[in-house]
């Protein structure tokens, strides 16, 4: 796995540009704004976004037959890319804090403690659950068929969530004080059951994926 | 070393029924016209893609007990894959170092700088023989007991493959190694392998060790009348031409001594494919 995981580093270093372009869009946002929480949304996704154009590259010019006539299992393989996931997550909050304490101390953003934590849980577990959904599908589809899915599952989030939105504001609730109050009242609960959203998403898509490689032909 | 025992593997238009061995100590040469299954055959042995009937061995094992520990004694070439284009040779070299314990990454970027291989650009910018080179020297950078080289020569020029050759020609010289090696060039394959099995429409349809395909197999030309007088017993394959017949024969002294006014060619390996495929059966 040591091997593969210098391999996608590696990508991700020829891609230092971009990854560049990422780090000041995220200060330029959170200054502007003065605001954090966009921001953190926006690097995290950003960083997240890597794992999945990892395995897009691994499939450049068919490169995943030779890939596998290396010592390397598909096992190990997808085993990798959650290793991965997880590890870019971490990397994504360390910028982050980097990036916070600068603006912070600099008086740049206002910054509420518990409304920021409230933001890196929510934004790092979308990251994930993204990373989630779209490994299988990554793996499974080939790159020319991912764009029309990745329209698909962009829009079927959208839809979802503009739904959620219509029934909300057609029943008479106000979104955001009813999920203050929720909030407020049962953290607890509410962290506990992302979590657990997030650990069954991984394992469901842990499984798919495996799934997916073993039956694969390169 | 490599055993694969009536293999089957069903595409909507080719199937593929093979089995080959490929022994301790040789060197084997797949040959057969594009098409004619000696990459499936490949990608077969190496557990790419799955199979539907027969088994595989490699290393006396079934190909699903192959551990990436025994995969490490593997160097490999594949005609349509390769190296991550977007990396370069500088990127790859953590990697190799990474997966295979034996690399050896002085002599690998020797050779790299012998044969002319940019260590800084990326693959994708490397013409396809570039791109071959460095797959060829990454097999033989691992200490590996078997290389499976699938056109390992293919867009070289006859330079880079004469020290190509060579260099598989000094592998061979560490004991208990063994090649599979397919090429579209005949002439690569006559002067390294010991055997060949030919391929065709997916199906093995000849297995010959070199000396005797080269001593034994031979291409007559025969008139008509010559050929209705002719003893057809070692007669593989015929083909009408404007001559009369050009046949293909394994018992090259029976008709020497036999029959001296016909034409008798020692065939290269291309004419035997050639009167393999495209002749008729006596």
């Amino acid at each position: 796995m040591k091997g593969l995981l210098i391999k996608d580093f590696m990508f991700f270093k020829n891609q230092k540009q971009l990854l560049g372009i990422a780090l000041f869009m995220t200060v330029i946002l959170m200054v502007s704004n003065r605001d954090a929480s966009f921001a953190i949304g926006y690097g995290m996704v950003m960083l997240s976004t890597l794992v999945i154009t990892s395995i897009s590259y691994d499939k450049y010019e068919k490169g995943m037959s030779y890939l596998f006539t290396l010592p390397v299992s598909r096992k190990k393989y997808v085993q990798e890319k959650y290793v991965l996931a997880i590890m870019m997550l971490l990397l994504a909050l360390a910028a982050i804090a980097v990036i916070l304490t600068v603006v912070i101390n600099m008086k740049l953003v206002p910054v509420d403690m518990e409304e920021l934590l409230l933001t890196l849980g929510a934004c790092g577990g979308m990251a994930l659950l993204m990373d989630f959904i779209m490994i299988p599908l990554q793996l499974k589809f080939e790159s020319e068929r991912m764009q029309s899915i990745y329209i698909a599952v962009f829009g079927v989030v959208f839809v979802a969530i503009y739904a959620v939105l219509y029934i909300v504001k057609k029943v008479g609730i106000d979104l955001e004080q009813t999920v203050s109050a929720i909030l407020t009242a049962n953290l607890a609960t509410v962290v506990g059951v992302w979590i657990l959203l997030i650990v069954v998403v991984l394992l469901i898509s842990y499984l798919a994926s495996q799934r997916i490689m073993r039956k694969k032909d390169f | 070393m490599l055993r694969m025992s009536n293999v089957k593997k069903h595409y909507k238009k080719f199937d593929l029924d093979c089995s080959l061995e490929v022994k301790t100590g040789c060197v084997t040469g797949l040959v057969g016209k594009n098409g004619a299954g000696k990459s499936t055959t490949f990608k077969a042995a190496l557990g790419l893609i799955g199979i539907e009937g027969g088994e595989i061995e490699i290393f006396g094992k079934p190909l699903a007990a192959v551990t990436a520990k025994d995969k490490e004694k593997i160097g490999v070439v594949l005609a349509d894959s390769g190296f991550n284009g977007y990396l370069s040779i500088k990127d790859m070299l953590p990697v190799l170092a990474s997966v295979y314990p034996d690399f050896s990454k002085t002599d690998f970027l020797a050779q790299c700088d012998r044969f002319q291989l940019p260590i800084d650009k990326k693959i994708k910018e490397f013409s396809t023989g570039m791109k071959r080179k460095l797959q060829v020297l990454a097999a033989v950078s691992h200490n590996a007991d078997f290389l499976i080289l699938d056109e390992p020569t293919a867009g070289l020029d006859i330079v880079a493959r004469d020290v190509l050759l060579e260099m598989l020609r000094e592998y061979m010289e560490t004991d208990g190694r063994s090649i599979l090696i397919s090429s579209h060039i005949s002439g690569d394959l006559e002067g390294l392998c010991d055997d060949f099995y030919m391929i065709d429409d997916g199906k093995i349809i000849l297995h010959e060790e070199t000396d005797v395909l080269l001593s034994d197999y031979a291409i007559l030309k025969v008139t008509e009348d010559q050929y209705r007088a002719l003893d057809k017993t070692y007669i593989r394959r015929y083909k009408k031409e404007g001559f009369g017949y050009r046949l293909l024969t394994d018992e090259r002294q029976f008709y020497a001594e036999n029959y001296p006014d016909a034409i008798i060619e020692k065939g290269n390996i291309d004419e035997l494919i050639m009167m393999m495929v495209r002749g008729e059966k006596e």
